[in-house]
């Protein structure tokens, strides 16, 4: 298998209050070994979702994993055994969280919540833990001293280089930043992103960057994906996407940068708002915001296509080699 | 013509404000429906209030009527709840002893949060060395648990309803003054009272207007449940020969008045707990509902 | 730490002789002469006076009030009962073991199982063993304690004849009382923990620890207990004031000579020592079980350990 990481057709929902959120709608993605995705898009789009069902630790009550494959290193994660997942969690893949005020254990030393981990998947020893857990913590740029500390005792830029310790501590292979720099301080966002990349770099490991910060993508990503609505409305490599962007909404969000280049006085946004998704409208997700929408874009999926979960039929078109669209109007 | 303007203004700004408001109590009342348990709270309360208000008038016996060779009968078609120590019907007794029961709830709980939130909003507004002082003395008025003080308070002012209502009244104050007070300070650093304190409020208006409204939500739940423990607290004190005292027909003076006679006529104990329980249950279902309805966030 | 502590003492004790002066006040605003209460109406008034300057109500009341606080404080004496003339502190002492052993086990048990019971309902949220164990526990929580003791003795000693209606003649006799005192208690405590329990549920570092790879029995235990301890100690000190004054009532329910039921006599018989030191007695235990409270959460959550160790917290 060529690519490192593969997602076909995942289809995830949700349940609240009795009623169906379509969360993420058949989305495929590929990641090749050593390389980093971005995705990008609005928040509720589903990247979240995405990442967390790549891991399999959704809230089992309220979310459902309805279809699709999520193959890694050739083997398909959504089949393996609850079992077999505590192995793979941790170790082969790892999660850099949204909000690291919250995402640590109050009641744990840093120090404990990094060798935890190390103790479920690297060793047995409990000392051999706690030194390889200030190791660790000297990665990240905190001293070795501070692993006796509890997280109040952190600011919120410690914290989140805490959690990539955490991450880091047994080599994934696979790493799934979810927006780690959003709830930081702008000076404090820099010097986290830089310090993902070099550990990034330095230990080979794959990445799946959720962003919805174009310049971070410019920066660190090798591909790109655009998530709106639960679906991937346009994919390729960073190249593709920002010399040559296609789909109206990545024209949109491209749109809304600032630009230094045209002298141009105001910013561009997207009309409206994202779609309800506990109603997401028919045909493609994005027409009532279109502006190039006509009622060809408002077709109704057929039956089977709606009983394995796709909402949408537009179909994903490659209009050069690795860029990928889904709109019906692409290239004209 | 500028302050005509002005004026027409603020009162655009007050119709648009009491718009809001009533949409908001619209939204509030929308989930308190939707809550199920709400729902059935509001539904049993409604019928215990109605029931203990008009069924005395119904009922074929006067609340003394009584009839010796009827003492301590068991339930017949005549008395379906059968009749009491004294020959009298229970049912009758038991309907014109809610009202009793119902209204020493009620007032002795919305007293002592009245003053509890007033007193929590005096320290918490004011600050400093008034509120050192106010929350010691409360940390001391609470170190005697509620129920103790209100048995010491009830053999202190005797058997009254007034002197009942006041024992009860007293145990309950520092909680909610404290609570009040928690939810006083964390409103004060915010904006709105600067922006009042800014365009010099007085502080009485700051205290009233503008911030009892954003601290008394909680209390709002902590009254309603608490108008349920009262009933139990005040049955309590009748069966240990407190408070209300037969030949009252409060629910707690009936139970104190069948205690004797538990192993031989066992509905003279029963129909008046079940009366007490169903209705704390209603007043607890709809205290719950309450908290889910004001705030989202506390849904258990 | 250490200095917190002392602190606490020192305020404990300030609260003491607040209770005292409380109780001793309203038991002296109680209408009466105690001496013709004693005596009778009939008892000449010399008899009286010569009652009433044993007893010292002759005195002005700050007299007699610091002259109790002297007394108990300084000397450690609750003084003689009025009516049966007894020592109230060896009195004290002999039922203290009888309103242990109900305090006690009804302790352990409102914790233990209403712990359980709340875990239970939020790990099931939404299903029916969920509903069932709110809905039990809303009904012991809505019925007046004393009188679901009342219909347990009916069904239990009288129906089923399985255990003795009142008394304390064998080790029987103590299982209702436990029980029924920890119901309401179990009730309340199974209403907190849920609530407490499905807000860390929902809690961000959880997801973390799943993201470990660590498996879903350790992270209940690591992870979850731990943080929902917090409000589930707060709600075992608010069930323990509940179990103290409770036992007043159960006591005389069941007939049990506890202190709760020594006090409630001396109330009716208008006897001030005996209230003043069930009171005192009564204080003392909930400021001490408080104070334990506090130093679990200190020793549970380092984030209070530190507000304590700065000396920024003080109850």
């Amino acid at each position: 298998m060529k690519n490192f990481l593969e997602i076909n057709d995942l289809v995830v929902e949700y349940t609240q209050n009795r009623q169906v959120v379509h969360a993420v709608n058949g989305v495929s993605l590929k990641l090749e070994k050593g390389k980093t995705l971005g995705l990008v898009g609005e928040t509720g789009a589903g990247k979240t979702t995405i990442a967390k069902s790549i891991m399999r630790i959704l809230p089992d009550v309220a979310a459902y994993i309805r279809g699709g494959e999520v193959w890694l290193d050739g083997e398909n994660l959504l089949e393996k055994s609850e079992d077999e997942m505590y192995s793979i969690r941790g170790s082969k893949i790892a999660m850099i969280f949204q909000d690291p005020m919250t995402a640590l254990n109050p009641l744990m030393t840093v120090g404990d919540q990094i060798a935890e981990v190390l103790l479920l998947h690297n060793t047995k020893d409990k000392k051999e833990a706690m030194t390889k857990a200030g190791d660790m913590l000297e990665m990240v740029g905190i001293p070795r001293e501070r692993y006796i500390e509890y997280p109040h005792q952190f600011s919120g830029g410690m914290k989140q280089r805490v959690v990539i310790a955490m991450a880091l501590a047994c080599d994934p292979e696979l790493l799934l930043a979810d927006e780690p720099t959003t709830a930081l301080d702008v000076t404090i966002q820099a010097q986290v992103l830089d310090m993902i990349r070099d550990l990034r770099d330095k230990l080979g490991t794959s990445m799946i960057l959720i962003t919805h910060d174009l310049g971070v993508v410019a920066e660190t990503c090798d591909s790109v994906a655009v998530i709106y609505a639960g679906q991937v409305v346009e994919s390729g490599s960073k190249e593709d996407l920002f010399d040559h962007p296609t789909h109206p909404y990545t024209k949109g969000l491209f749109g809304s940068l600032p630009s230094m280049a045209v002298g141009e006085k105001r910013l561009h946004s997207i009309v409206g708002l994202p779609p309800d998704p506990t109603n997401l409208p028919s045909g493609c997700s994005f027409w009532p915001r279109c502006p190039y929408a006509t009622e060809a874009c408002k077709c109704i999926p057929t039956e089977e296509q709606v009983n394995v979960g796709v909402l949408s039929s537009i179909p994903n078109r490659e209009i050069t080699p690795g860029h990928f669209v889904r709109c019906i109007k692409e290239g004209e | 013509m500028m302050a005509l303007m002005n004026k027409m203004k603020t009162e655009k700004l007050e119709t648009v404000e009491t718009a809001r408001k009533s949409s908001m109590l619209l939204e509030f009342c929308r989930r308190l429906i939707k809550s199920g348990s709400a729902k059935l709270g509001l539904f049993l309360m409604l019928f215990i209030i109605l029931a203990c208000v008009i069924g005395p008038y119904l009922s074929p016996y006067d609340i003394n009527w009584r009839d010796a060779t009827l003492m301590r009968a068991g339930p017949s078609a005549e008395h379906w709840l059968g009749c009491d120590t004294l020959g009298r019907d229970m049912l009758t007794r038991l309907l014109y002893g809610g009202q009793y029961s119902l209204l020493m709830g009620l007032l002795s709980a919305v007293i002592g949060s009245l003053l509890g939130i007033a007193v929590g909003l005096v320290a918490g507004y004011f600050g400093g060395m008034t509120e050192t002082l106010i929350m010691r003395f409360m940390d001391v008025w609470s170190a005697l648990p509620g129920m103790l003080l209100c048995i010491l308070v009830s053999a202190a002012m005797g058997n009254g309803f007034g002197a009942t209502v006041l024992a009860l009244t007293i145990g309950s104050i520092p909680g909610v003054a404290r609570m009040t007070r928690g939810q006083v300070l964390s409103e004060r650093s915010r904006e709105y009272i600067e922006a009042a304190e800014s365009i010099n409020c007085s502080k009485l208006s700051i205290m009233f207007k503008h911030l009892l409204p954003n601290v008394i939500q909680p209390s709002i739940v902590i009254t309603t449940m608490s108008v349920g423990s009262t009933i139990n607290m005040a049955a309590s004190l009748s069966y240990i020969g407190l408070g209300i005292q037969p030949p009252s027909p409060e629910w707690g003076a009936m139970l104190a008045d069948g205690k004797g006679y538990i192993m031989s006529d066992p509905h003279l104990i029963a129909v008046p707990g079940i009366a007490i329980a169903l209705t704390v249950f209603a007043i607890n279902l709809l205290g719950d509902g309450l908290r889910d309805a004001l705030d989202p966030k506390l849904r258990g | 730490m250490g200095r917190y502590v002392i602190k606490r003492i020192l305020w404990l004790i300030v609260i003491l002789i607040a209770a005292a002066v409380v109780v001793f006040t309203l038991m002296y605003l109680v209408p009466g002469d105690p001496a013709e209460l004693l005596l009778g109406v009939e008892a000449s008034e010399e008899v009286l006076a010569a009652k009433r300057a044993e007893l010292g109500t002759d005195r002005p009341y700050i007299i007699q009030l610091f002259d109790y606080l002297f007394n108990v404080f300084l000397r450690f004496d609750f003084g003689n009962s009025w009516r049966y003339r007894v020592e109230v502190m060896s009195e004290l002492g002999s039922r203290l073991p009888r309103t242990l052993i109900i305090g006690g086990f009804g302790m352990i048990l409102n914790v233990v199982v209403g712990t359980v019971l709340g875990i239970f309902a939020a790990t099931h949220e939404g299903k029916w063993q969920d509903s069932l164990t709110m809905v039990l526990a809303m009904v012991f929580v809505s019925a007046p304690g004393f009188w679901v003791a009342l219909m347990c003795i009916l069904l239990f000693a009288q129906e089923l004849r399985w255990l003795p209606p009142s008394g304390i003649s064998s080790w029987t006799c103590y299982i209702m009382p436990v029980v029924c005192g920890a119901l309401g208690g179990i009730a309340i405590n199974a209403r907190q923990s849920r609530s407490a329990m499905l807000e860390v549920i929902r809690a961000d570092y959880i997801t973390t620890a799943r993201a470990k790879g660590q498996k879903e029995k350790v992270v209940v235990r690591k992870h979850m207990l731990p943080n929902a301890m917090m409000p589930i100690i707060t709600g075992v000190g608010g069930g323990l004031a509940h179990i103290v004054v409770g036992s007043a009532v159960l006591e005389q329910v069941f007939s049990i000579p506890g202190i709760g039921q020594y006090m409630l006599s001396g109330v009716n018989q208008r006897d001030r020592p005996v209230v003043c030191g069930c009171v005192i007695f009564f204080a003392g235990f909930t400021g001490v079980a408080m104070l334990i409270m506090d130093l679990c959460y200190a020793f549970l959550d380092p984030r209070i350990k530190a507000q304590y160790a700065s000396g920024r917290r003080m109850r």
